[in-house]
């Protein structure tokens, strides 16, 4: 948007205190289609009866839940609405656990359904995952889910899985996420369901909305304008950032660059090693060590922005390698946190060690966002 | 309402061999794609990425991959496909979730791709498998407009099977909020036009910039000029506010006092280059923050040392053109925020001296002067490029010595000067963005050469000083997109001519 400002002589840029950001995107992807948040601590939310849709996106977010989550799904034409049998297989890996024959555990036949969160620990928990959900086909998900451990100075955990319920008779319109082997969830919790048609109609609000971008037509830096009056619940940040000389990658938010061990922590692993990096008290929330290059990278974020609880998410990242089809990418997964009450309302793109690094044109980071209401 | 995720497109399976499913939108780019694909199939069956209907006969793609938790994961090299699913090839139902930036045409970047994907296997006895990958398409010179899920393998996909595309771009803008504009420079003037307020960019200590209302309104116009130099060598510095008449106020001192020098201009700074400081040309350079007053600091050299060049600029780059001793051809052009030297831009299509120069954000254009006759050539340069000026036309006379320069965004005019029937009254004006010979445009009150310009806001042009057998304090001002002549502004601290003029 900053690309459309003109300078008048004098280089002065003039406006209207009422301007803002005006066009129209079709309102044709994912839609908010229900939500529970749990008023009081309990052991299960349960969503039901939600709209159909052919893709879903399902947030979640346990508080302070005291062991593990699982999560069952079902429709309002069983009884009851939610399927409780063994009808799910689970393939799951906790903390990055990968060695030489495959490192995921697996379920099968599974009565408790999806175990999407594998801690045995009392922490917040976020979590999404992305599902086809086609009537007569068995629903194929994947997801991941971030747990919360202590502040700055502990790396947060993760699960990553993908699984199937394997009903073949009808979508999906009821979910359940449980944590019965303790005292459950706190108020606040809850399950968040988006849905968006394979032909989606252009009615309503997009779920996942605009909040900030950043597109260098010059060399600069990769700093988002401050979003505060419009921030929310759920963010999804995606960037693309390139340098002409040799620089890293950090996200930072707030222009906070940390402190002690209030900051930054994440754990994650680079090109499938066995070794687990697991990286707390730190500037930026970084993949890879210092991952310091001058390839262009991208990074995927999906990250819990609720005021009052630590930041906590997903980060997917991907560096170029050499130019060529002969070199391949460097990747990397990662469970991230700002241990800050606060919300997001600032993005930065900096070197892994928070200083800001001069990007490239064509460096560029967008920040969607949503609050299900 | 802002920009979101918007739903592209959505093929199912019809049938056909080789198995291609494709997406396609060719009219329409997007920065940010998403895609959702869901295979089933009969057969051996393995989804694969492919954009542009790319093959990849010279082998484009490359893959790095991790499956089932496997460590050290694996490689794939020169593919013509990026593979979502390898675990197996006889897995009927594949569920892949794909992310990708879509680099800008012209930052000839390789694309990354970001791929989950999950294989059924067989009913609730049976794990599903999984692979996480991370790969890239080699092409450097195309956006994505098509994506592909092809089959490589003898088997084939079902009819259900269906890949969906969602894409996220900038929006049509029309109007912009001043906090989305935050690559400005430190001092840029933001004005609200409704409240009048005016605001001024900052830049805190962790780089990020922030609009700070200044506490004040402004006056249709906050636009401030400063007059620099002048005959006899002068160092003083003098402003004004632009779309308030009245007399001019010290700022300050150059680093070096001079007359004949030139004058040009970003969003937030003044620069002073070339001149005469007294006993010989000069090829210094110094600047000023217009907002602040005080004194002048040194920016670098001019590529050659001269007198009487006219400088232009955008709100990034200037460019200081022509000049003596002798009749100088020579363009040369700086970074206007950054110190430093000048570097040479091109040149001048006919060399001469004590010219005039008028600019809009993407053009300068020069008019008139002396090259050993009085000129009337006018040519003009695109400022952020470099190369050699091109005719634009002929002023209404010609005449040298010092036309005053003044410009908006879309018009500039030339005024005063000398022509071979002496100290002239004309004023002259061009479209910038197109070419053409000049149109009269009025006439100064008094008759003068020498006189300052570049003073100028977007609707208003003061000219400053000049001599007419005698050297003048006088300043008057056009508005610049209308046609009459000049109006009394103000007198200068001093009579002086041959001086520059800044303006921010």
């Amino acid at each position: 948007m900053a690309d459309t400002k003109v300078f008048l002589s004098g280089g002065r840029i003039q406006g209207r205190s009422d301007d803002t950001a005006i066009g129209t995107t079709p309102q044709t992807s994912w839609k908010f289609l229900k939500k529970e948040t749990l008023d009081a601590a309990a052991t299960t939310i349960t969503v039901t009866d939600f709209a159909v849709k052919d893709n879903l996106m399902i947030l979640y977010f346990a508080k302070d839940r005291s062991n593990r989550l699982n999560m069952h799904f079902g429709n309002t034409s069983l009884d009851p609405d939610i399927d409780v049998n063994g009808n799910y297989a689970v393939r799951r890996n906790y903390d990055y656990t990968y060695t030489s024959g495959g490192g995921d555990a697996t379920d099968t036949s599974e009565t408790d359904g999806i175990r999407v969160s594998d801690s045995d620990t009392g922490y917040n928990a976020f979590g999404y995952c992305r599902i086809k959900n086609i009537a007569n086909k068995e629903k194929l998900v994947t997801g991941h889910t971030a747990e919360a451990n202590t502040g700055g100075s502990n790396a947060p955990h993760s699960t990553d899985y993908t699984a199937k319920w394997t009903n073949t008779t009808y979508p999906i319109n009821c979910v359940k996420i449980t944590s019965n082997y303790g005292s459950g969830m706190s108020s606040g919790s809850e399950i968040v369901v988006l849905g968006c048609d394979d032909d989606e109609a252009d009615t309503g609000t997009n779920f996942w909305q605009e909040l900030a971008q950043v597109t260098l037509t010059a060399a600069g830096t990769m700093v988002t304008p401050n979003f505060s009056s419009t921030t929310k619940d759920y963010l999804w940040i995606e960037s693309y950032v390139n340098a002409s000389s040799s620089g890293s990658f950090g996200i930072q938010f707030n222009t906070d660059t940390g402190s002690g061990v209030t900051t930054y922590a994440r754990m994650g692993n680079a090109n499938s090693a066995t070794s687990v990096e697991i990286r707390g008290s730190k500037n930026t929330m970084y993949p890879k060590g210092s991952n310091a290059n001058t390839q262009p990278k991208i990074s995927d974020i999906f990250l819990l922005n609720k005021d009052g609880t630590e930041k906590l998410g997903m980060m997917d990242y991907a560096d170029r390698d050499p130019t060529g089809a002969s070199a391949r990418p460097d990747m990397s997964m990662n469970v991230v946190k700002w241990a800050s009450d606060d919300q997001v309302e600032i993005v930065l793109v900096p070197n892994h060690d928070a200083s800001l690094i001069t990007r490239t044109v064509g460096s560029v980071i967008r920040v969607w966002g949503g609050t299900p209401t | 309402m802002p920009s979101s995720w918007q739903l592209i497109g959505s093929t199912d399976w019809a049938s056909g061999s080789p198995d291609n499913i494709t997406v396609a939108f060719p009219n329409t780019t997007y920065k940010y794609l998403h895609i959702e694909a869901w295979t089933n199939g009969t057969g051996n069956q393995r989804p694969c990425l492919q954009f542009n209907s790319d093959t990849g006969n010279t082998d484009n793609y490359v893959l790095r991959y991790m499956e089932d938790g496997k460590s050290g994961g694996g490689s794939t090299y020169d593919r013509d496909f990026i593979i979502l699913f390898g675990v197996s090839d006889d897995y009927p139902e594949v569920f892949s979730v794909i992310d990708v930036v879509n680099p800008p045409v012209g930052s000839g970047q390789e694309k990354i791709i970001k791929s989950w994907s999950v294989g059924s296997n067989t009913g609730a006895g049976n794990a599903p498998r999984r692979e996480e990958g991370m790969s890239k398409w080699i092409n450097t010179s195309d956006l994505i407009t098509s994506v592909t899920i092809h089959n490589p393998e003898d088997g084939s996909f079902a009819a259900g099977s269906v890949v969906t595309v969602w894409g996220a771009n900038d929006l049509p803008v029309t109007a912009t909020d001043k906090s989305t504009i935050t690559d400005v420079p430190a001092g840029t003037r933001y004005e609200e036009v409704d409240t009048r307020k005016i605001f001024r960019m900052g830049i805190q200590t962790n780089g990020v910039g922030v609009w700070t209302e200044q506490g004040s309104t402004f006056i249709a116009d906050a636009t401030r000029g400063v007059f620099g130099g002048g005959s006899s060598a002068y160092n003083v510095m003098q402003y004004i506010r632009i779309a308030i008449t009245g007399d001019a106020t010290d700022f300050g001192d150059l680093t070096v006092g001079r007359h004949w020098l030139g004058g040009l201009s970003s969003t937030t700074r003044g620069v002073f280059g070339s001149g005469h400081d007294g006993s010989s040309t000069s090829n210094v350079m110094d600047y000023i923050t217009i907002a602040t007053i005080g004194n002048a600091t040194d920016f670098g050299d001019l590529t050659v040392a001269r007198q009487s060049a006219v400088g232009v600029s955008s709100s990034a780059r200037g460019c200081f053109g022509g000049g003596a001793s002798p009749d100088s051809n020579v363009i040369d052009y700086i970074t206007i925020d950054t110190t430093g030297n000048a570097a040479d831009f091109g040149d001048l299509t006919v060399a001469r001296q004590s010219l005039g120069g008028v600019s809009s954000a993407t053009r300068g254009v020069f008019g008139g002067g002396w090259s050993g006759a009085f000129s009337n050539v006018i040519d003009y340069i695109t400022i952020a490029s470099t190369g050699n000026a091109v005719d634009f036309g002929n002023l209404t006379q010609a005449r040298q010595g010092g036309l005053a320069g003044a410009s908006s965004d879309t018009r500039g005019v030339f005024a005063g000067g000398v022509s071979s029937g002496g100290q002239s009254n004309v004023i002259d004006y061009i479209t910038i963005a197109s070419t053409g010979n000049a149109t009269d445009f009025g006439d100064i009150v008094t008759a003068r050469s020498s006189i300052a310009g570049g003073v100028d806001s977007d609707t208003r042009g003061v000219f400053g000083g000049g001599g007419n057998g005698s050297l003048s304090n006088v300043m008057e001002y056009i508005t610049i997109d209308t046609t009459g002549n000049t109006t009394d502004f103000g007198d200068l601290i001093a009579a002086k001519g041959t001086m520059a003029g800044v303006s921010a």
